[in-house]
């Protein structure tokens, strides 16, 4: 008798698990383990964050993955959305709700996502948003090097991206740069999301920027930007300060971590 | 003729010419025009723009708005320990920031400017269809107890006022609704924006006031053209 | 019947004089400025090098301008491809033009195929950032500010996102006019001209897509230096146009982002600038400084037809890098203004040797000479004591020291000096060849090295002259040609 129910509870656990039509998504997509380091943050010249290990998508997140999101999750589809959490160009390139259409390549990354609506995803497939330390710090390697924020071609490498013409449409994953810990794409492809994006307190008047500006911020003063020796680092920190958490535009998106345990 | 026909002859012509001259060369006085429209300095970013419109929206008719704040579902504590979502303010104005009890620069400072727009709303008979919110950016310092505490020595009028702590994550989708922005240090303490956020009976964010011991004219003047 | 006509003469008469007294106390309100705010209108935006037209308006107004900024990959030079980001989609940005008192609603719109953030800064505006904290927008959006244009003048206006350098120097700058309150002068002819550089990784010319080069920024070295945004924007068909007898307006900016430009039309004076883009004015300029971030207001009429060549006149980056703009005049000659060339003949050269060779009507030998001799013997217009002196004070004193006196046991003196007074010639052959080994001055000895000066034969006479008439010398004079004499012998004997 027990072992009749135990099989009945089996059977009813397992299909339940494949019936359900909102579970928790498939966790599909590859990590990789990003050891325990140190990064110097664009903050502080000279300070540096430890950085815990960590695990971090190889790739960004792709259409098509989202896609699978959307449709367990009809609160995040395009008509659905609520204004708070994205705005009007949510998923622009998206032909309809659950069809992505020419202009969006299943195999790219997805793009005019907001912060809510990459977090969201991070949560349902049970990750997270990288830091921006943790970003930061796997950025800094270059193919063969950890830390390669000095390089001078590299740093030139990645400038030319940032001063190149928007493409038409953004390449699929996996088209840029294998780095050093094995993680594709982070540069050359698009700017990514981070959990604390918005710890960036700068005032959009950059040249003030040495100071923490007391009236509208209050902190210790070396909480703005440093000197900007990292030009590509600068940039991109200069990138987020201008987003807002609803912001979707077309060369925003994003990849997962996850917590070591 | 004789000479009173000539005179009124010429008076006539001398008439009829400056008649002529005025109506040519237009020496039309110009109607009072409206007064300038005021230039805040606060943001006018669209995404308040847009929060006007919220009437059109039809999702979730009758309940909260696509633009509003109260959107976020996170479980929120009061300063007397109870379960509080953000929701529940819905109905009143809101007066909003955020803040952590161990800030010894800015925060008591927000908090003066917050009183001050008390205190303006108060004589003005309108307090009754405001809140106060304040929502800590410290979960780990600023347990409950705390903030009470906080409450008490700032002489709250816990009928108005309500001071509300949850999660990191939790208060992370606050700030980031908000445009509010905040750095953890080193030793445990925070660089952040010096934001006041004022929301409209749906939860819409209406207006901002950036800035220490700001002029509080321009977010009155901005409440009042919300009623 | 005539004294009838008579008296419709002066009822006549005295309507004309009635009339023109009305018309001098009062022209139209419309004519008089009013400070009153009044009205709403779009702004209307040109690009280069045509610029929106005079506000005609006597009054302030609320002015809304819409501008996008864009990042587009277009033409530097032939076979020159640059990823420019710019304000309305071409480099120099959009002109735009107010009036001193208008309340200005600028919003900025980031085009969303944008990688960058962008904002703005306009120097006309008094606040902070010049608008930069309040314009900064994310791809995809839009952000509104309003400020008064409280002070006429012609301003930059540019994107100071970080890193501002960069911004700038991808083609992020433009002009923004603010008409004083009583308007500007007409003129009949108004051009937006704006010198910046670029940065490539290539050298001048070098084809292909360039990107930016950010160590030549820093090092202040361009590849190119343009007028409006890339070279030969203003010559050839896309020369800017003028009929003789026209006054011309330019309003010239310079986006950097680092060199100072000299600007000057060659060909043509400027009859009035504006300094600075401010509101004092210079006559008669033949060139003038707009500073990097800075402009200038230039006016001239132009009297006589041909190409006006506009430059940098740090030439090498006219005729090297590209600053190079053109004017075409048309119309009528004026040959008294200017003739163009009237005569083309042979000439012999004005060297003796060649008098053998040619007896033609014209060598420089042939004409009567001009005696400039007089002038130029008193080099500075200082004689030969003064010129000595500048010279002692400068290269002899170090040693010999300021009165003469020497060094004791290490410089000799020259203030009563036996040894000096002695041999002229031995005192110019020192100067000319140095002077090694003993001598004694005065009862002392001194056993060091004077090395040879490097003095032309004027100045050694000078300076010689200038010692001898000094600190009891013997006040001889010392004549450049026997200074000539010593130098051809080359050594000359101590005895």
């Amino acid at each position: 008798m027990k072992r009749l129910t135990n099989t009945i509870c089996s059977i009813v656990l397992y299909s339940g698990l494949f019936l359900n039509a909102n579970p928790q998504g498939t966790n599909n997509s590859k990590m990789i383990l990003i050891s325990t380091g140190f990064y110097e943050s664009l903050f502080n010249k000279g300070e540096e964050q430890k950085v815990e290990k960590f695990y971090l998508d190889v790739y960004p997140v792709t259409n098509k993955e989202f896609l699978e999101f959307v449709k367990a999750n009809p609160k995040w589809r395009k008509t659905n959305i609520k204004k708070i959490f994205a705005d009007e160009s949510y998923l622009a390139n998206w032909k309809s709700d659950l069809e992505l259409g020419e202009k969006a390549n299943r195999e790219s990354p997805v793009t005019y996502v907001s912060w809510f609506a990459a977090k969201a995803f991070a949560e349902w497939i049970g990750k997270r948003l990288p830091t921006v330390a943790e970003w930061e710090y796997v950025a800094s390697a270059s193919k063969d090097k950890k830390y390669a924020v000095n390089d001078k071609e590299v740093i030139k490498k990645i400038l030319d991206w940032y001063s190149s013409i928007s493409a038409k449409e953004i390449p699929p994953v996996g088209s840029t740069e294998k780095n050093y810990w094995g993680v594709y794409d982070m540069h050359g492809l698009i700017w990514e999301w981070t959990y604390d994006f918005n710890t960036s307190l700068v005032t959009g008047e950059s040249r003030g920027d040495g100071d923490l500006e007391r009236n509208i911020f209050c902190g210790s003063g070396s909480a703005s930007a440093g000197n900007a020796e990292n030009y590509p680092a600068f940039m991109r920190y200069g990138f987020r300060s201008s987003l807002k958490a609803n912001y979707t535009t077309r060369n925003l998106g994003f990849r997962c971590a996850k917590n070591f345990k | 003729m004789n000479k009173r026909h000539k005179i009124a002859i010429y008076g006539l012509i001398t008439g009829a010419a400056l008649f002529l001259f005025t109506n040519l060369f237009g020496c039309t006085t110009t109607a009072e025009e409206k007064a300038e429209k005021l230039i805040t300095k606060t943001e006018t970013a669209t995404e308040v723009k847009h929060g006007n419109h919220s009437c059109c929206d039809n999702e979730d008719a009758g309940e909260i708005s696509s633009g509003s704040v109260y959107q976020l579902e996170s479980e929120w504590t009061n300063q007397d320990g109870h379960m509080f979502l953000l929701k529940n303010l819905k109905g009143k104005k809101v007066v909003l920031t955020m803040f952590y009890a161990s800030c010894t620069y800015a925060c008591p400072i927000l908090v003066q400017d917050m009183k001050r727009i008390e205190t303006a709303l108060e004589e003005e008979n309108s307090i009754s269809s405001y809140k106060f919110v304040l929502a800590s950016i410290d979960p780990e310092r600023d347990t409950p107890g705390v903030v009470k505490d906080f409450a008490k020595k700032n002489k709250f009028n816990l009928n108005r006022w309500t001071i509300l702590t949850a999660g990191p994550d939790d208060v992370m989708e606050l700030a980031a609704v908000t445009g509010f922005k905040y750095k953890k240090d080193k030793e445990g303490n925070y660089s952040h924006s010096n934001l006041i956020t004022f929301l409209n009976e749906e939860g819409e964010i209406i207006h901002q006031q950036v800035g220490l011991n700001q002029d509080i004219t321009n977010s009155l003047t901005y409440l009042n053209t919300q009623n | 019947m005539k004294r009838k006509n008579q008296k419709l003469a002066f009822v006549f008469l005295f309507l004309v004089i009635i009339s023109v007294i009305f018309i001098l106390l009062y022209p139209g309100c419309d004519q008089s400025y009013s400070s009153q705010l009044k009205g709403e209108e779009r702004a209307s935006l040109t690009s280069a090098p045509y610029v929106p037209p005079p506000i005609l308006r006597n009054h302030p107004s609320r002015i809304i301008v819409d501008l996008e900024t864009k990042e587009v990959k277009k033409r530097l030079a032939d076979g020159v491809e640059y990823v420019f980001w710019t304000f309305g989609g071409n480099v120099p940005g959009k002109f735009i033009r107010v009036k001193e008192g208008d309340i200005v609603e600028f919003n900025l719109h980031n085009n969303p195929t944008s990688k960058m953030p962008h904002n703005i800064d306009l120097h006309a505006v008094t606040g902070p950032g010049g608008g930069a904290t309040s314009s900064f927008t994310a791809p995809g959006h839009t952000s509104t500010f309003s400020f008064k244009a409280l002070n006429s003048g012609l301003y930059v206006y540019h994107c100071a996102t970080a890193p501002v350098g960069m911004h700038i120097a991808n083609g992020m700058y433009g002009l923004i006019l603010v008409e004083p309150k009583e308007g500007l002068p007409p003129v009949d002819r108004e051009y937006y001209v704006m010198q910046s550089e670029f940065y490539t990784q290539g050298r001048y010319g070098e084809s292909g897509l360039q990107p930016f080069a950010q160590q030549k920024a820093e090092d202040e070295n361009p590849a190119y230096v343009v007028f409006n945004g890339s070279v030969g924007a203003l010559t050839g068909d896309n020369a800017i146009q003028a009929k003789t007898g026209e006054t011309i307006r330019l309003y010239i900016g310079n986006g950097g982002p680092n060199l100072v430009s000299s600007f000057h039309v060659i060909g043509e004076i400027f009859d009035k600038v504006f300094t600075e883009g401010g509101t004092r004015s210079n006559h008669n300029v033949q060139t003038t400084l707009i500073p990097a971030g800075g402009s200038a207001i230039v006016e001239f009429k132009v009297e006589v037809p041909g190409t006006f060549i506009l430059v940098d006149h740090s030439i090498f980056r006219a005729f090297n890098k590209g600053a190079i703009g053109m004017l075409k005049v048309s119309g009528n000659e004026d040959l008294a203004i200017y003739s163009g060339k009237q005569k083309d003949q042979v000439y012999f050269g004005s060297d003796d040797e060649d008098q053998d060779l040619f007896s033609g009507p014209l060598n420089l030998k042939s004409l009567p000479e001009i005696d400039n001799t007089q002038h130029i013997n008193n080099e500075y217009g200082l004689d030969p004591i003064e010129l000595g002196k500048s010279i002692y004070t400068t290269t002899c004193f170090a040693c010999h020291q300021l009165n003469g006196e020497g060094m004791p046991g290490v410089f000799p003196p020259l203030a009563k000096s036996d040894f000096l007074n002695k041999n002229k010639e031995v005192a110019i052959s020192a100067i000319i060849n140095g002077l090694t080994g003993e001598v004694t001055v005065n009862g002392k000895t001194y056993n060091g090295i004077m090395p040879p000066q490097n003095l032309n034969n004027k100045q050694v006479a000078a300076v010689l002259t200038y010692v001898y008439n000094q600190w009891g010398n013997s006040g001889k004079k010392v004549s450049e040609d026997e200074v000539a004499e010593i130098r051809e012998k080359k050594v000359i004997s101590m005895k």
